[in-house]
């Protein structure tokens, strides 16, 4: 069965927790409590009684030729015991290399070093923390030069060699499509859809450089693009196994009424989309 | 220095971003890289290296950026 949910967030908690009729699930991101206290952790596992929880990681930099530090993935395993999330995910990118900390997820270049990286990570990442994580395509403001390979193509060379569920964000793709001048659906018709589980919904803002072609920035300040809507659609109409999607809002939040609302949308384009399957099955 | 690392020295290091940027190849061959990526890093977009270091600056003084 699909299902709809929000990321959680401080601002947002009083309202997520009056509007839980709405949410079917919520996602908490991991670095907001691996350095908590142990009974600040335990405090997500009663929250996860009220919705099943979701974690998601934001800092590992799994997808790098450089391993990934014993330190993050151990505070993770332990939130993750502490927590008892259903499930939890983490980016296709990488954070940190050579010393120099980016402080963000960034595309590596995208060829065999990252890949072979990559499932090393992957492999370490399952074995102390008891389970693979959801892997989720990033957004990307640039090509990432020395990149033998497209994004499609070295997602899921990754996704399927780990044999790891995908969270596929469709604003991400949406804005790196837009960015590179492909169309979206082409883009979505590149990727792993038969792993994907997880949806990440969010918004954006275009960046308009001087002389520059303007870019789409995945900022998660603004609301769902009517486009991505129509590619959760579409995504399910091609895919028959249930989606879980997250709404992302990271801040300038509006009423809780309206996140509501694109949770409402979100279902809609989830319902359209396996009615189209129907019709054409 | 591999790829993946002056890729990253490039969005955390401004003064060797703008070393890069004014001689692309010359910088890419002096870190190490061998020719082949040398020669795609000295065709890389230049306009969307500013705006993405510039994008992980914000992130990195602590203004709110994007979680993914």
């Amino acid at each position: 069965m699909d299902r709809v949910g929000l990321g959680w967030r401080g601002e947002l908690a009083a309202s997520i927790l009056e509007r839980l009729d709405a949410i079917d699930v919520l996602e908490v991101i991991a670095e907001d409590w691996t350095r908590a206290p142990a009974r600040e952790q335990r405090s997500l596992r009663a929250l996860g009684r009220e919705r099943p929880l979701l974690l998601h990681g934001v800092a590992l930099g799994l997808a790098s030729r450089h391993a990934v530090e014993d330190k993050r993935l151990a505070a993770l395993a332990r939130l993750f015991e502490t927590a008892a999330p259903e499930s939890w995910s983490e980016h296709l990118a990488f954070v940190r290399a050579g010393g120099h900390e980016i402080g963000h997820l960034a595309a590596p270049p995208r060829g065999p070093a990252s890949i072979e990286g990559a499932l090393r990570n992957l492999e370490r990442a399952r074995r102390i923390v008891g389970t693979t994580p959801a892997l989720e395509n990033i957004a990307t403001l640039v090509a990432p030069p020395a990149s033998p390979m497209d994004e499609g193509a070295w997602t899921r060379r990754i996704v399927e060699g780990a044999g790891a569920p995908m969270l596929l964000d469709l604003h991400n793709l949406y804005a790196n499509a837009l960015n590179a001048g492909i169309e979206p659906v082409a883009l979505l018709d590149t990727m792993p859809l038969a792993s994907v589980r997880l949806v990440h919904l969010s918004g954006g803002r275009w960046l308009r450089p001087p002389g520059l072609a303007p870019r789409l920035l995945d900022d998660h300040l603004h609301d769902v693009p009517d486009p991505v809507y129509t590619l959760l659609e579409t995504l399910a109409a091609r895919v028959p196994q249930p989606l879980t999607v997250i709404l992302e809002r990271d801040g300038e939040f509006p009423a809780m009424a309206h996140l509501v609302s694109q949770l409402v949308r979100a279902r809609e384009a989830l319902a359209s989309g396996r009615r189209l399957a129907r019709r054409a099955a | 220095m591999d790829a993946e690392s002056f890729l990253a020295r490039l969005y955390a290091d401004e003064a060797f971003r703008e070393a890069f940027t004014a001689a692309p190849l010359e910088v890419a061959r002096r870190e190490g890289l061998d020719e082949r990526e040398a020669g795609e890093f000295a065709r890389m977009d230049l306009p969307g290296l500013a705006l993405a270091a510039e994008s992980y600056a914000r992130k990195r003084s602590g203004r709110r950026g994007p979680r993914d």
